[in-house]
């Protein structure tokens, strides 16, 4: 049986009474290196659609609920459990350090989104199709550079009033026309609605974002061997 | 082009955590996700290309 | 001018995608097709938007004369048309193309 990977967690495993994917049996597969992955018994050539994402996500967070986790990539799978113990046991030191750094630990999400559209197109007298697309595109680009300095500011300005090590912060800007800011910060679980209102009161300080709070949600963001 | 409401920008987050975040244990067999475009396969050989691209241009700077 | 942001965004945009390995795309003949042609039509369309910013750094650069600057846009303008008439041609909608807005916008 192939098995879908949800998480990895240190053994030994906690009593979890979930079913996988599906309705599927969630299975623990220990690994001789003191770790073991929670995964759903999935036939081979069946295949995986979306619902089956947000599924995983509601199996990683009762998963992390019961124990330190570490989330793996939605879609992972092994061959078969010797796959899965061995393939633990070849990166067990990465996969031990990651877990350090994000189990027990939630991440909350923040996205500013633009308030108002890019700014309006530029008047230019008398001018032939050729100059006026020119213009046009010469004012869309500025528009568009002058958001990404904002964003960026907005970004210098979050962290430095979140006060928190930079590491535990991630972030990316202009991910598309709407988003401004999206960011992501790793706190221990029991800080994270905490840490959601301090972020929602910092972000509502920015008068031409309209700010969205996520979470607590597991370590996604985070999870990953150096 | 559409403007995101609060829940839509809360899904994007969302599924964007879901697909592209989480540990990936390199070499692991994945199984095929229906309904994700194929561009996403080309665009692995794009990146070689701009990386190739970004070197020549770094070692043209230097 | 470098044209390091527009490599970045690129850059950036398939390190996110890169997880999903190519085993992780449905292979069925017809989704392919379709794939192909938008796979093929995105990638022209980042390349036009490219040669686009390019164009207007030139213009900024103050080095063009008017007639320069207004044969440049008409080739451009024509450029975008023709791309758009190419997306149709392949029942892609040309809003689709945008590599920017990402995977996820079609989520939406």
């Amino acid at each position: 049986m192939t098995l879908i990977a949800h998480a990895i967690v240190a053994a030994p495993p906690a009593s979890l009474s979930a079913e996988g994917l599906r309705g599927r049996p969630l299975a623990w597969s220990g690994a001789a290196t003191g770790l073991g992955v929670w995964s759903t018994e999935w036939p081979p050539e069946m295949k995986l659609e979306g619902p089956d994402a947000m599924e995983h996500h509601r199996l990683v967070e009762r998963i992390c609920a019961a124990q330190p986790c570490l989330p793996v990539r939605f879609g992972t799978s092994f061959a078969s459990v010797e796959a899965a113990r061995a393939s633990l046991d070849k990166r067990a030191e990465a996969l031990h350090a990651a877990l350090a750094r994000v189990g027990g630990k939630s991440e909350v999400a923040l996205t500013l989104l633009w308030r108002n559209p890019a700014p309006a197109e530029p008047i230019v007298p008398a001018a032939g199709p050729g100059r006026r697309y020119m213009e046009d595109r010469r004012a869309e680009l500025m528009g568009r550079e002058a958001q990404r300095a904002r964003a960026e500011s907005l970004v210098d300005r979050l962290i430095a009033e979140l006060a928190i090590e930079r590491p535990l912060v991630w972030h990316e800007t202009c991910t598309s026309a709407s988003v401004a800011v999206s960011l992501a910060v790793l706190v221990p679980t029991e800080r994270a609605l905490e840490q959601k209102a301090e972020l929602t009161r910092i972000a509502s300080g920015f008068r031409d974002v309209i700010s969205v709070v996520n979470g607590p949600w597991p370590p996604y963001t985070f999870a990953r061997t150096e | 082009m559409k403007e995101l409401t609060a829940e839509d920008a809360s899904l994007l987050e969302l599924v964007d955590r879901l697909l592209n975040k989480g540990v990936v244990l390199a070499g692991e067999a994945t199984i095929s996700v229906a309904g994700i475009d194929l561009i996403y396969l080309g665009l692995n050989v794009v990146l070689s290309a701009v990386e190739t691209i970004d070197k020549a241009q770094q070692r043209r700077a230097s | 001018m470098s044209i390091d942001t527009e490599l970045d965004d690129l850059r950036r945009e398939v390190e996110r995608l890169r997880g999903i390995l190519p085993e992780r795309v449905d292979v069925d003949p017809e989704g392919i097709e379709n794939g192909l042609a938008k796979l093929v039509l995105t990638l022209v369309e980042f390349l036009r938007q490219l040669l686009e910013k390019q164009a207007v750094r030139r213009m900024e650069g103050g080095t063009l004369t008017d007639e320069e600057v207004e044969r440049m846009g008409l080739a451009l303008m024509r450029l975008e048309q023709k791309v758009q008439e190419m997306a149709r041609a392949f029942g892609v909608d040309p809003s689709d193309l945008n590599v920017g807005l990402g995977p996820l916008g079609r989520l939406i």
